[in-house]
C-alpha cells in the first residue's frame, strides 16, 4: 500500500516536471522517500520506474534518468555510515547537491532558483512526512 | 549489515538493469516501446498542461492582451509592406526578381511547457504533439504568425522539443527591415535578446524589427528569411568597441499558445 501510493506520487510528480514544471521535484521526492525508509531496495525500482516516465516526457535517452537516480540514491546511501541522514539539514544538502548534478547533466546549465525551490520543497516535504510518521508511531504505541 | 548487502545487491541489479535500458536505448531498440509509451502519455501531458492556465487567466489584462495582439498584427503588417516595397525595387531594376517563398507547414499541438512558475514565467522549452513520423526533423524552425519561435532540438517518434528562440544557448543571424543592418541575434532567456556583432556602419534604431536573414546550416535553410524575431527597445553603441549591439524584445507571448507551425521545407 505504501509502495503504492509512493509510486503514484512519483509518477504524478514526473508528469508534472514534464509538463509545467522546471523544479526538479520528482528527484526531492526520490531523496525524502529514500531517507525516510532508507535501506529499503523498493526504492531502487522506483527509481527504475519514475527514471523511464521522465525519459519517455522529456525526450532523453531511455534510462538515463534512472540511471541517475539510483546512482544517486546509493552515494546517498553511503552517506549512512558518517551522518544521521533522518535530519532537514541533510535532506536540503543532498537535494541541493542533487539539483545542481541534475542539471547539469540533463539541462547543460545551472537553473539555480529551480534548485533552490526544489530543496526547499523536500524540506518541508520531509517535515511533513516525518511529523506523520511520528504520529502514526504515537498511535501504535 | 545484512540489510546493508541486500541494499548493495539490489542497487547492482537495478544499475545493471538501467545500463541494459540506456543501451538498447542507444541502438533503437525501445522505439516502438518509447512509441507506446508517448501516445499513452501525450493527453495527459496535455491535460496537465491546461491546469496553470486558470488561475493565470484571472490575472490578464484583456484591454492588455487586446493592445498586443493589435501590436504584433501591425508588425505583420509592416513585414509584408517590407517585403512588397522589395519586390517592386527588384521589379524596377529589372536585374533580379524575388520569388514569393511559400512556406510547408505543418500545425502542431504544445503538449508541455515546463517554466519556474507555470502560466507566469516564461517557459525554457516546448514539447509539441509532432515527431519524426510527421516528418519533423532536427533544425525545424517553429513559428507562430510569421514570428520566429524557435526550432526543434530533440525529435522522437511522436514529439519533439522546441528550443526558444530567446534561450541563453540559442544563436542566428538577422537583420533590421529598417535599415538594413546584419548581425547575430543570442538569446539572453525570457522574451530577451541581445543583437550583436552589428558593425558600427549599420544603424540601429530604436522600434526597428529584427527579423530572420535566411540561415544556412549545412546546406539546409535553418530559419527561413523574414521571420519576425523582435523589435528593438534599446541601443549600445560605444565608438571605441569594433561592434554595436541591441536588445530585441520579443511579443509572443508563449504562455498563451497552443498550436505552433513546423516549417517542414518549401513548396
Amino acid at each position: 500500500m505504501k509502495q503504492a501510493i509512493a509510486l503514484s506520487a512519483l509518477f504524478l510528480s514526473a508528469f508534472v516536471e514534464g509538463s509545467i514544471l522546471t523544479i526538479p521535484i520528482t528527484l526531492s521526492l526520490l531523496i525524502v522517500l529514500f531517507i525516510l525508509e532508507s535501506n529499503n531496495p523498493v526504492i531502487f525500482v522506483l527509481a527504475l520506474l519514475v527514471g523511464v516516465l521522465l525519459d519517455v516526457l522529456t525526450l532523453s535517452g531511455f534510462g538515463l534518468h534512472s540511471l541517475f537516480f539510483i546512482i544517486f540514491i546509493l552515494v546517498a546511501a553511503m552517506y549512512e555510515k558518517k551522518f544521521e541522514i533522518k535530519t532537514p539539514q541533510f535532506v536540503f544538502a543532498a537535494s541541493f547537491v542533487g539539483g545542481i548534478l541534475y542539471f547539469a547533466t540533463f539541462h547543460q546549465g545551472l537553473y539555480f532558483f529551480e534548485i533552490i525551490a526544489g530543496s526547499i520543497f523536500a524540506l518541508f516535504l520531509f517535515l511533513f512526512l516525518l511529523r506523520f510518521q511520528k504520529i502514526k508511531l504515537q498511535r501504535e504505541m | 549489515m545484512r540489510k546493508r548487502e541486500h541494499l548493495f545487491l539490489t542497487f547492482f541489479i537495478f544499475l545493471i538493469l538501467s545500463l541494459l535500458i540506456v543501451f538498447l536505448g542507444r541502438i533503437s531498440w525501445l522505439e516502438g516501446l518509447r512509441g507506446t509509451l508517448e501516445s499513452l502519455f501525450n493527453p495527459l501531458q496535455n491535460s496537465i498542461l491546461g491546469i496553470p492556465k486558470v488561475p493565470a487567466s484571472i490575472f490578464i489584462n484583456k484591454e492588455l492582451d487586446r493592445l498586443a495582439e493589435e501590436n504584433n498584427r501591425l508588425t505583420k503588417l509592416i513585414l509584408d509592406q517590407k517585403n512588397l516595397e522589395k519586390e517592386n525595387q527588384a521589379f524596377a531594376d529589372q536585374f533580379s526578381t524575388t520569388a514569393t517563398v511559400q512556406l510547408q507547414l505543418l500545425p502542431a499541438k504544445i503538449i508541455a511547457m515546463p517554466s519556474f512558475v507555470p502560466g507566469v514565467s516564461d517557459p525554457k522549452y516546448l514539447i509539441i504533439d509532432k515527431g519524426g513520423k510527421d516528418d519533423v526533423v532536427l533544425n525545424s524552425a517553429v513559428i507562430y504568425k510569421d514570428n520566429l519561435l524557435g526550432k526543434v532540438t530533440k525529435v522522437s517518434i511522436n514529439t519533439s522539443m522546441v528550443q526558444i528562440a530567446t534561450d541563453e544557448s540559442s544563436s542566428f543571424t538577422a537583420k533590421t527591415l529598417g535599415t538594413n543592418a546584419i548581425g547575430i541575434v543570442s538569446g539572453n532567456g525570457g522574451k530577451e535578446s541581445t543583437f550583436g556583432n552589428v558593425l558600427l556602419s549599420d544603424k540601429l534604431e530604436i522600434n526597428d524589427i529584427v527579423a530572420t536573414s535566411g540561415e544556412i546550416e549545412e546546406e539546409k535553410v535553418v530559419f527561413p528569411a523574414g521571420l519576425i524575431v523582435g523589435k528593438i527597445v534599446s541601443v549600445d553603441k560605444k565608438s571605441s568597441e569594433l561592434f554595436q549591439s541591441a536588445i530585441v524584445e520579443s511579443s509572443l507571448n508563449l504562455a498563451k499558445l497552443s498550436t505552433v507551425f513546423v516549417v517542414l521545407g518549401y513548396k
